[in-house]
């Protein structure tokens, strides 16, 4: 146990911690430095841009929603920029989309006066977050940027459009000028980012902020953080060995919890977000607004067809790992297997779930799954937007 | 009862008998010590869990099988109260503010947990294409379900023959997972998984109590396990249930901890107890068989005198090199061939791995050291081990600790770069995860040593 000598050490050190570890963040932020030099333009706003490019009349001049994509995918946002931004100049971009669709990517697409073909970049899109994009480390970012857009792509192989099973909401487009502020903001939204366990965390600290290039140097660093301060407390105390382990710990455990903070906070986003999208359902019928809602209908339509009771054996077929393992799941506790045997193992009476697989279910149709001699007579008994039950005939 | 009260009475009573029943096994002698509360806390769910596991896989097929498990904790359960009555572990002094200001820390973090465990579709990939897939099966068909893989199932025309291409995993957890699932009274993915929350509760308290048995100060305690419990890897685990490896990194620690308090104690319950966490390791995953036979090592490495440790390590070294320049040993046991050699690992529940060395030593110094996983947990237990190197050598505990450290080192180091898994360990999905099977353990007996070591320091000087 401690003794009242040591909590007051520990008090004096977890001040210090606290102390060094702003005064770090506020001599950061007042830093001159190549970081800080004026940016071509102040932040700029895209959303009205985005609503003129796109038509739409809906919604604020913060945000807008949009129900329909055209058949291509859609250039959401077209932000014309002026004065021109030099891609030195390092500006951040800033998006919040919520109810992104599965089957799409999101691009960033620019032009510059020397280059008129676009350049695209994908972006990794969380969910229900602000999220601010390094540009510079998108490769080909250099010259006098002319235009900047967004776009939704179909993501290969799927390419075919998928309605959008709630409104996209983009309440965010924006370009940020390059100030350490804007940097320690970006960290922080990535600290809080949709899933808590893909936030940063402290020891990518200087990466983020600029400071650093590499993440050695940045936890050579981060470690001797952790050895220096306990010396302060060791030198309170008059030296010992376990004096200074328990100042390190100390000072481990204040970083330690302020990092923890953010997760938490990451976690009440994450947590709001959940709520938003599945609070007002039964447990039961949550299933249906995930990303495969449709799969999990496809379950209840094949399940209703055989029967609920049945012991039929159900094989999942389809190109798409990822969705006949998810039909799998949502098809138990009937007795089904994830994969289809090689043609010629088929025996007449089995069954077959054919998911995302637009070959096969017109083979089916036509009334035949394989080819050559080992090609089976089915029939079609149901069909759905992702997939169909397919009965082997002989 | 069903719904979140069946749920809840399903934990309840589950923690509540695991409790007693560890209570009635750690022996008098620990009983006024402070910590003991706090482990058989801590044991209590995870072995309350084990047994209804290990009771619902043997009375499979029965509808009444989770009665015949309420059956067993309440068996579990008188045992503990013949024995024992209960001792707080609440500290005096200032530290007392400590620990209540960490634990007040940790309720938003268990709150936020809950509300989200209890809102999303089950989520992480390995909780619906694994370890799920046989709870909601026995819930819906009858626990009496076999599960085989694809060929054999399109072989089989009993109807009680399932197929998934994990067939062949452990089970007893899943049997849990049925077991909630029996008092909820449907499959509700949010109140069957809840179970996941108290693991993560059991790593707190069995880290504090632990060290605490293990003659550690409130605050020093409080503060290793504040440290361990928020790190990012180890919280969010809390909100992915459906996996296993919270349970088996928890129980690896839980066994280590045990272990050290056994070696210092020698006292039969507490091996007893140690056993258990080691066989409920084999039960939980297929990698808790090679992290049972590590700690089981390091224990034996760990027991005897000082000489007759190195001369049992020096053994080791031999054998090891013998091994390694004969080409390894082949033998045909049980009708198939056993193979362990440098080239070749072939054996029975283990599987099938050729080896070929890969290196894949960045992305996984990066998940440790540098990605958003460990804070600086990473750092300090790098650092703290080299610095431990120096002092106590001739002491179990450090023994005990360098051995995990060591052999879990060596496998993870082997599994990942010498095996087709090091697949995993670019793309930090399973390399993450069976990290944390044994980091946590591994920071803890860092701790440990590093406190003992200075105190015994401090005395001596």
């Amino acid at each position: 146990m401690f003794t009242r000598r040591e909590l007051r050490n520990l008090a004096v050190v977890a001040t210090l911690t606290l102390l060094l570890w702003f005064g770090f963040l506020v001599l950061l932020v007042s830093a001159d430095g190549p970081l800080a030099s004026p940016p071509a333009s102040g932040t700029r706003d895209c959303v009205p841009d985005l609503m003129a490019a796109i038509g739409s009349g809906q919604g604020g001049s913060a945000s807008f929603e949009l129900t329909e994509l055209d058949e291509s995918g859609a250039a959401l946002v077209v932000c014309a920029l002026e004065p021109v931004v030099g891609a030195e100049q390092l500006p951040l971009l800033r998006t919040r989309i919520d109810g992104f669709p599965p089957n799409y990517v999101l691009m960033v697409a620019w032009r510059t006066e020397t280059e008129q073909a676009a350049t695209f970049t994908r972006l990794q899109v969380p969910r229900g977050r602000a999220q601010t994009y390094f540009l510079p480390h998108a490769p080909g970012w250099s010259g006098n940027v002319i235009e900047l857009a967004l776009y939704l792509y179909p993501q290969e192989p799927a390419g075919v459009p998928v309605a959008l099973d709630r409104p996209l909401s983009i309440s965010q487009v924006a370009l940020i000028p390059d100030r350490r502020l804007a940097r320690l903001d970006a960290l922080r939204t990535a600290w809080a980012g949709a899933d808590p366990w893909n936030h940063r965390s402290l020891n990518t600290l200087g990466v983020h902020l600029g400071l650093l290039e590499h993440h050695r140097l940045n936890v050579a660093l981060l470690g001797l953080w952790v050895l220096g301060l306990p010396g302060v407390a060791w030198v309170l105390r008059g030296g010992g060995r376990r004096h200074l382990l328990h100042g390190a710990l100390a000072w481990a455990l204040m970083i330690g919890l302020i990092a923890h903070v953010h997760w938490l906070d990451s976690l009440a986003w994450q947590t709001q977000a959940t709520s938003r999208i599945f609070g007002d359902l039964s447990a039961s019928e949550r299933q249906y607004r995930q990303y495969d809602g449709e799969l999990a209908r496809l379950a209840d339509q094949v399940r209703k067809a055989v029967g609920p009771e049945s012991q039929r054996r159900i094989q999942v077929g389809g190109p798409d790992q990822v969705s006949r393992l998810r039909t799998a799941y949502h098809l138990r506790p009937l007795n089904v297997y994830p994969e289809l045997a090689a043609p010629g193992r088929l025996v007449a009476g089995d069954l077959i779930v054919l998911v995302d697989d637009p070959e096969g279910l017109e083979q089916a149709r036509r009334g035949w799954l394989g080819k050559g001699p080992e090609r089976h007579r089915v029939r079609v008994s149901l069909e759905s937007a992702r997939g169909a039950l397919v009965e082997v005939l002989e | 009862m069903s719904g979140m009260w069946g749920a809840l009475w399903g934990i309840g009573v589950t923690w509540l008998a695991g409790s007693l029943l560890c209570a009635g096994l750690l022996p008098f002698a620990l009983r006024e010590r402070p910590g003991f509360a706090s482990t058989t806390l801590a044991c209590g769910f995870l072995v309350g869990a084990a047994l209804v596991g290990a009771i619902m896989t043997l009375a499979a097929g029965s509808p009444n099988d989770y009665l015949w498990a309420q059956g067993g904790l309440i068996l579990a359960s008188a045992f503990g109260l013949a024995r024992r009555p209960w001792q707080s572990d609440a500290p005096g002094g200032d530290a007392r503010w400590l620990v209540i200001t960490l634990t007040l820390l940790a309720l938003p973090t268990v709150g936020l947990a809950v509300v989200e465990v209890l809102q999303r579709p089950l989520l992480g990939w390995d909780a619906w294409t694994v370890w799920s897939v046989k709870p909601k099966t026995w819930f819906g068909a009858g626990s009496g379900i076999e599960f085989v893989g694809f060929p054999a199932w399109l072989a089989a025309s009993d109807p009680l023959v399932h197929g998934t291409p994990a067939w062949h995993y452990p089970e007893l957890i899943g049997r849990y997972v049925l077991w909630q699932a029996r008092w909820v009274g449907s499959w509700n993915e949010h109140l069957v998984h809840l179970p996941w929350i108290p693991v993560w509760l059991s790593l707190m308290a069995g880290s504090y109590g632990l060290l605490r048995l293990n003659g550690r100060s409130a605050g020093f305690a409080g503060i290793v396990t504040a440290l361990l419990v928020t790190a990012p890897f180890i919280a969010m685990h809390m909100v992915l249930p459906g996996y296993m490896d919270l349970w088996t990194g928890t129980v690896v620690l839980l066994a280590c901890g045990v272990f050290a308090v056994w070696l210092d104690q020698r006292r039969a319950g507490v091996l007893v107890l140690g056993l258990v966490m080691l066989a409920m390791l084999i039960g939980i995953k297929v990698e808790g068989l090679i992290w049972a036979g590590i700690i089981g090592a390091a224990v034996v490495f760990a027991l005897p005198s000082r000489r007759v440790a190195l001369g049992g390590l020096a053994a080791a070294l031999v054998l090891a090199t013998g091994w390694w320049a004969l080409g390894g040993i082949e033998m045909a046991l049980g009708g198939r061939p056993w193979v362990f050699s440098p080239e070749l690992i072939d054996l029975p529940y283990i599987g099938r791995f050729e080896l070929a060395f890969t290196n894949r030593l960045a992305p996984f110094a990066q998940a440790l050291l540098v990605l958003p996983n460990w804070h600086v947990l990473g750092v300090l237990t790098g650092i703290g081990a080299l610095i431990g190197l120096a002092s106590g050598f001739g002491t179990p505990r450090y023994r005990l600790c360098y051995a995990v450290l060591v052999l879990g080192a060596a496998f993870l180091f082997v599994l990942f770069n010498f095996t087709p898994a090091g697949i995993w360990a670019e793309n930090l999905t399973a390399s993450n995860r069976l990290t944390l099977h044994l980091f946590p353990a591994a920071f803890w007996l860092v701790m440990l040593h590093l406190d003992s070591a200075a105190a015994s320091g401090e005395r001596e000087a």
